[in-house]
């Protein structure tokens, strides 16, 4: 053993001592090789270069001259009008370092008084859509305007000498001074007329009344001064006619402030499942035929003595809908004058018969004010029809078009493009290159409505003023002075405007002594209210009702097991298409289907358990002339018997955005009658082989019996139920505030689900926009969400809004588990997320209970230099990997304190209003100060109906909810 | 030499009350017992064990150490383009949504997290309590134990957004201000505990190898090796002061990683159990996970164990005896983790708060159920098949027992984790979760790199700890 030891003690000496031999010679006392020296050299070389690095100096020069009313940094604000479709919605338009980047609503505008739709929201995008015409074209190759001006004006002398028929096809246009300046440019004809065309059309209205009152004009519904809506199939929430005004007037008439006990109910025949119809207080779930015969049935009882009326017998009514028509007709006859029924067909007989209906309940004058709305200088759906009929037959020499685009969504599309290929000169003056404009000869794109002035009266004696907010991005030009320049009219549109405005306008009004105090003074507002002109009393004209009855009664439903019945509505976003190519709009969950980026093919549980079709199986619809492939979506609520469908999708040449998403249902459409028609349709649905999945943003419909959103009936709310918040006890201390406090009460019972909010927030807050495949895989990015929820069965649905913003908790759940401290609470209660603090472990996504806050998985496309125009420049655009929510719009309550800090006074209650709040159009968000016991956020939480959301967890969320109450 | 190795074959032959009739005189140990079976079979002497042990390092490697660590390479590649591509392209890579944020990133954090603490039990807990057997197995599964944190500590990295900033986690000095890290945020706590039991872990395992590292330092011939362990080995030099010393630290090292082994599973188990979501929200969560981790650690021990006594030819060191005590110790901990599922649901079901009776139902009954019974069967079920001998001393049976066990403790955290959060309070929130095969890749690149560095592990260190192992052998009791 000792021998071994004694030999290892040895080899380790030897083994030390040759180490440190080498390393003496490898020590710097040996002088400096060459090589180290060259190393010495490289690093330090090196080493110097580097701290040289950094970014390239850019100097931000002062303007020498500031323009006038522009400080950087500061937002400016334009009163203007809404262009996005002809309800002309008075907004305030925000402008920051020359760019509008927001749409708001003008509170002072009469009619939306502040609310704007989702749509609305979105046209800040489509201002900056990359995919507008950014030169006019001839054919499809750019040219300038001088050219295509010389060559069109060449075009037209000719036809004008040889007396050729000349058209101008666009939408309906409320614009008393564009429809001049039509006018005006078709007048040099020997046959120029203007024509409009509505894909989605409402002349039943016109025509009816015509019929009924002598006027071809849609009405005013005036929802605020009534008790009782009856609604068959009008979705007015949602889409028909002007739905921000009636949401308006329909929150206002069922609103509980203010003590209020008795407010609206709202009884709704439907056969598809609408926004409207989800806000009734009584749904009766009918097939379109049934719907005609309730309609009939109604009539009946209200007016026993007509005799036209008593032969007919409710007799393909089932029995629930006869009670329920049976009691809703005592109940309109106890409410006449305060009731008002609206049909959402576009068959001239059954608006007649509805306007029977209102003038036997004395509704006309009350509810209903002959006061010409939208329509009054409309084309009939069926001239549009003529129009076509013409152009095929070589009669139409010029086809101008603008704003509207018939080789999409004409119902006889090839007819329209055979008709088109027949006319000599086809223009274009739409602003992208789309179906139409592809078709067209010359294409000279329109400058969008925040670029031009126009003006709008889409109620006669309400005029507001469009003002352009920005210069033309592209090389366009105003449709109207395109076609002054046509005309041989050189001015400017502005110049039109002004003096058709003095010349017509301006006598009508004893405000203002000189025109340019009418002016400027309707400018900075942005509309102006004629005296209204006395309500004249017309008389129905009962001449048409017999034919009308004799009609309605016989039409028959859905007689072959194997048809059904097909309806064509329209989405809260995408309307008529002409929104497809915004991505905003495209990714807005429907506020029903929660489906983003596709149409579908909606059918009832019953018809798809019966025919063994699930959710997504593609079927192939067809009525014989077309037939489209679509995904089937099973839409609780809906009628067994139909099959509804959007229109708006299948567009071929929207854009990047738009093309190829869905399918396009127009060619379902059916001319009858001289109307064109959305239901009544008979079409067969086969099953295919393949599926698709939905993007969709709630796949769970029910409340798994927690109440969420809840809701009470008005019995329960008269008998009183008092508040019954419990304070829990805490652990944590409170937070002090010493002088804000942030919050939100949200009236679930004004919420109509419409999803303004979450389009107005998306704009603001430059929410990216992620892709269907993206939303399949749950990652929408919308701060602000609209729940909803189905409760109850099929014929008795209930449905429930609820929109969930971050709560700004107390006890915040996602403060105390960020690592980094980038989630913090501030001293005004906001819940605030510091985006470059974030490390992105998502620990507080996980642990929010109200799953407010989105992640950036991936960095989302931020590439094209125009759309990233339309940016907030006060609101970060956040990287991936961070955690992003609602942040109560922080940008606008700093601004708030920081005017009122300039100006020494406190902050006022409702001085601050976030994106979601300032343009509900059913007011159903406030924000406000807690602190400030008389503000009203602070007056609305103590209401009985106020509960928070998941109050059991103790959380103490700044947002709160007031129940909904159905009547 | 020789006389040592036959004569223990005489004592086995021998009739036992021949052998009580030679105990005084053969001079044996006095704690020696015929009826404890030997540990270390093959009657091997201390020079023997030093031989066998040291000559694995030795000869260069065999072709199945080559195919093994071609394989883990592979899946260690594979993991690599994962992580490259998720930190290249964003999170967005994985299945993860805005209703779950967590899913096999924290998976396999926690499961691997949980394969680290049989090592530290074993060498910590086992050691304090004397547990002779232990000596054959404690270096590699301190190995293991180690190579599993790494992999485990990997993943709460790069599950981050934005990983490049990952050490804002740490209370570093910082010229930010008053900006400083969260205390109340658990995944801080984890960071200290993860942090805190690697380096103890590590410091055990290295100060239980000083003296072996030092007898391949006398053996070795290769130069590079000759260096790394002489550097590694402190210059130990065997001398009874150094043994002293050696042994006392080494005991107060155990005490001190014995609550570690507690602790970081309890406060990984807080990420969860101080939350508010359904399903996570349990106080029952620090001893369950405990007994899960260690559950988890045994089985993953059992599974190498047998792959390195086929593999490295230890079949006379890691004995039947070893893996049915190892198994012993799964049963009881597979039968804790059985209890806290049962208790999980009565709890769940006794709370009459609807939302955690909604979550009982639903990881039975819901969408992910098959993921709940993978769970339940291969954890709760599997680990009662211990009780048959049998199966405990078949090492085919022990073998597949294990790996189902792994397997199923990795589906508990993932029905821990995705379960709870894909339906929590807000039905309209509700989603599902599909992972991508980017996250399939991290997954499989951690077992490369678990299985990689293990591998190395084996040509590098001794793997059995030689100088524990001559305390325990019949020959050292003998002499």
């Amino acid at each position: 053993m000792s021998n071994q030891q004694k030999r290892w003690k040895q080899f380790l000496a030897a083994e030390n001592d040759g180490e440190q031999l080498e390393y003496s010679a490898k020590s710097p006392i040996a002088g400096v090789s060459r090589r180290t020296f060259l190393e010495v050299l490289g690093y330090s070389t090196v080493a110097v270069t580097l701290t040289g690095c950094r970014a390239p100096e850019q100097k931000i020069v002062p303007y020498l001259r500031e323009p006038v009313e522009f400080t950087p940094g500061v937002a400016s604000w334009f009163a203007s009008t809404c262009g996005g479709c002809s309800a002309a919605c008075g907004t305030l338009v925000k402008v920051r370092d020359g760019r509008p980047i927001k749409l708001e609503g003008n509170p002072d505008h009469p009619l939306s008084e502040g609310g704007l739709c989702a749509v609305a929201h979105g046209m800040i995008f489509g201002l900056y859509d990359p995919d507008r015409l950014r030169s006019p074209m001839r054919g499809s190759q750019p040219a300038t305007w001088e050219e295509i001006d010389d060559e069109i004006l060449g075009k037209l002398s000719a036809i004008k000498k040889s007396g050729g028929k000349v058209r101008i096809l666009t939408a309906p246009l409320s614009s008393p001074a564009s429809r001049k300046t039509i006018q005006t440019f078709l007048a040099q004809f020997t046959d120029g007329k203007h024509i409009t065309y509505q894909p989605v059309s409402n002349d039943a209205i016109r025509q009816a009344h015509l019929r009924s009152h002598g006027i071809a004009a849609i009405p005013q519904y005036r929802l605020e001064k009534a008790k009782l809506v009856v609604s068959f199939g009008a979705d007015f929430l949602g889409t028909w006619i002007m739905p921000v005004q009636f949401t308006r007037g329909y929150a206002k008439t069922r609103s509980l402030t203010e003590g209020r006990r008795e407010i609206l109910r709202h009884v709704q025949f439907e056969s598809i499942m609408s926004l409207t119809g989800s806000n009734a207080d009584k749904r009766i779930r009918v097939s379109p035929h049934e719907k005609t015969q309730a309609l009939l049935y109604l009539a009946r009882l209200i007016a026993p003595s007509t005799d036209l009326l008593n032969a007919y017998e409710p007799r393909q009514l089932s029995v629930q809908t006869q009670e329920a028509v049976e009691e809703l007709s005592r109940e309109l006859l106890s409410a006449q004058g305060e009731s008002l029924i609206v049909s959402g067909s576009n068959a001239p007989d059954s608006q007649y018969l509805t306007n029977f209906i209102n003038d036997q309940l004395g509704n006309y004058g009350k509810t209903i004010e002959l006061t010409p709305t939208l329509g009054r200088e409309q084309s009939s759906d069926a001239e549009m029809v003529e129009l076509v009929q013409q152009m095929n037959t070589g009669e139409i020499a010029a086809l101008i078009v603008c704003g509207v685009n018939p080789v999409y969504d004409y119902f006889e599309s090839q007819k329209f493009v055979d008709a088109l290929k027949a006319v000599p000169l086809r223009v274009s003056l739409n602003s992208a290159l789309d179906e139409t404009s592809s078709l067209a000869d010359y294409v000279c794109p329109q400058n969008h409505f925040l670029e031009s002035w126009d003006d709008a009266e889409a109620v006669q004696g309400t005029l507001g003023i469009n003002q352009p907010t920005i210069a033309p991005l592209f090389q366009t030009r105003a449709f109207q002075e395109t076609l002054m320049r046509w005309s041989g009219d050189q001015r400017s549109f502005y110049e039109v405007l002004r003096n058709t405005w003095r010349e017509e306008h301006f006598p009508q009004q004893n405000q203002f002594a000189t025109f340019e105090g009418f002016w400027d003074a309707t400018l900075q507002k942005g509309v102006f209210s004629l005296q209204q002109p006395a309500n004249v009393s017309i008389t129905f004209k009962p001449d048409t009702l017999s034919g009308a009855i004799g009609r309605l009664q016989s039409t028959s439903g859905v007689n072959s097991a194997n048809e059904l019945d097909l309806v064509l509505y329209q989405t809260t976003s995408l309307r008529d298409g002409r929104f497809a190519n915004n991505p905003w709009l495209q990714e807005l969950p429907d506020p029903l289907t929660k489906i983003t980026w596709d149409n579908y093919a909606c059918v009832s549980q019953r018809y798809a358990a019966m025919n063994g079709l699930e959710e997504g199986r593609v079927v192939r619809i067809s009525n014989g002339a077309a037939t489209i492939e679509l995904p089937v979506h099973i839409q609780p609520g809906q009628h067994d018997d139909v099959v509804a469908i959007a229109l708006g999708y299948g567009r071929s040449k929207a854009g990047k955005a738009g093309s190829g998403i869905g399918a396009n249902a127009f060619p379902f459409v059916a001319f009858v009658d001289g109307s064109f028609r959305y239901s009544h349709l008979r079409v067969t649905l086969v099953p295919t082989a393949s599926k698709v999945e939905f993007a969709q943003t709630q796949i769970k419909d029910s409340q798994e019996g927690r109440r969420l959103a809840r809701e009470l009936t008005l019995t329960e709310y008269v008998k009183g139920t008092e508040s019954h918040h419990e304070e829990h006890a805490s652990l944590w201390s409170p937070h002090d505030y010493p002088e804000h406090k942030w919050g939100i009460a949200v009236d679930l019972n004004a919420c109509v689900g419409c999803n303004a909010c979450v389009i107005s927030c998306q704009a603001e807050n430059n929410i990216p926009v992620v892709g269907k495949d993206e939303v399949r895989r749950s990652r929408d990015m919308h701060w602000l969400r609209v729940d909803r929820y189905f409760e109850g069965d099929r014929d008795n649905l209930r449905v429930n809004y609820q929109p969930l913003m971050c709560a700004q908790c107390d006890n915040a759940s996602c403060e105390s588990v960020c690592p980094v401290l980038a989630t913090v609470h501030s001293s005004e209660g906001l819940n605030m997320q510091v985006y470059n603090r974030c490390v992105g472990t998502r620990y507080c996504e996980n642990n929010c209970p109200y799953k407010v806050r989105r992640f950036n998985w991936f960095t989302y496309a931020r590439d094209d230099a125009v759309a990233n125009l339309a940016l907030n420049p006060d609101v970060t655009v956040r990287s991936r990997g961070v955690m992003e929510k609602c942040t109560f719009c922080v940008q606008r309550i700093e601004e708030a304190k920081i005017n009122a800090r300039n100006e020494g006074r406190p902050i006022n209650d409702g001085e601050i209003q976030p994106a979601c709040q300032q343009s509900c159009p059913s007011q159903a968000i406030i924000f406000g100060d807690l602190r400030d016991v008389k503000s009203r956020v602070a007056q609305m939480k103590k209401s009985g109906r106020n509960y928070t959301l998941l109050d059991e967890l103790n959380l103490r969320p700044a947002v709160s909810y007031l129940a909904k109450v159905r009547n | 030499m020789a006389v040592s190795v036959t004569q223990p074959e005489v004592l086995a032959t021998a009739k036992p009350e021949a052998v009580a009739d030679l105990l005084p005189s053969n001079g044996l140990h006095p704690v020696y017992s015929e009826l404890r079976k030997p540990l270390i079979l093959g009657n091997k002497s201390n020079a023997d064990v030093t031989r066998d042990i040291c000559q694995l390092l030795e000869p260069k490697p065999g072709l199945g150490w080559w195919i093994s660590l071609s394989v883990s390479l592979v899946l260690l590649i594979i993991g690599v383009v994962a992580t490259v591509h998720t930190v290249n392209t964003g999170i967005g890579t994985w299945g993860l949504n805005k209703t779950i944020g967590w899913a096999f990133d924290i998976t396999n954090f926690v499961f691997w997290i949980g394969i680290g603490h049989a090592g530290t039990f074993i060498s910590a807990i086992l050691f304090l309590f004397n547990q002779k057997w232990r000596t054959s197995v404690n270096r590699s599964a301190e190995a293991m134990t180690l190579i599993a944190v790494m992999c485990a500590g990997l993943f709460p990295i790069i599950h981050m957004g934005r990983p490049w900033l990952f050490y804002w986690v740490l209370p570093y000095p910082n010229t930010r201000g008053t900006l400083w890290v969260n205390f109340r945020s658990p995944l801080l706590w984890d960071f200290f505990a993860i942090s805190t039991y690697f380096t103890i872990s590590a410091v055990f395992w290295y100060l239980g190898l000083v003296p072996d590292l030092a007898t391949a330092r006398d053996r070795t011939k290769s130069r590079l090796r000759r260096v790394l362990y002489r550097v590694m080995s402190l210059g130990w030099n065997g001398s009874n002061r150094t043994w002293s010393r050696y042994e006392t630290v080494y005991a107060v090292l155990a005490a001190l990683a014995t609550p570690l082994v507690l602790s970081v599973h309890s406060i990984v188990s807080f990420d969860f159990a101080t939350s508010l979501i359904p399903g996570w929200h349990s106080t029952i969560f620090p001893p369950y996970f405990v007994a899960g981790a260690v559950f988890s650690g045994f089985a993953m021990v059992m599974t190498l164990m047998i792959l390195v006594r086929k593999l490295m030819h230890l079949e006379d060191y890691i004995t039947p005896q070893h893996l049915e005590n190892m198994c012993k110790v799964a049963l009881l901990t597979g039968s804790i983790v059985g209890l806290a599922y049962i208790t999980e649901i009565f709890i769940g079901l006794y709370s009459g708060n609807p939302n955690e009776i909604f979550v009982i139902i639903n990881r039975g009954l819901g969408p992910y159920a098959w993921a709940y019974w993978i769970m339940f069967g291969c954890n709760a079920l599997v680990s009662q098949l211990f009780w048959f001998k049998k199966l405990r001393t078949s090492i085919p049976a022990i073998f597949v027992l294990s790996i189902l066990i792994n397997v199923g403790m990795w589906f508990e955290r993932f029905v821990i984790i995705v379960t709870s959060l894909h339906r929590d309070f807000l039905p309209s929130s509700w989603a599902m979760y599909t992972p991508t095969i980017t996250e399939v890749g991290l997954l499989v690149g951690s077992f490369g790199l678990f299985f990689t560095a293990f591998l190395i592990f084996l040509r590098l260190f001794p793997v059995i700890s030689i100088n524990e192992v001559k305390g325990v052998l019949k020959y050292a009791k003998q002499h």
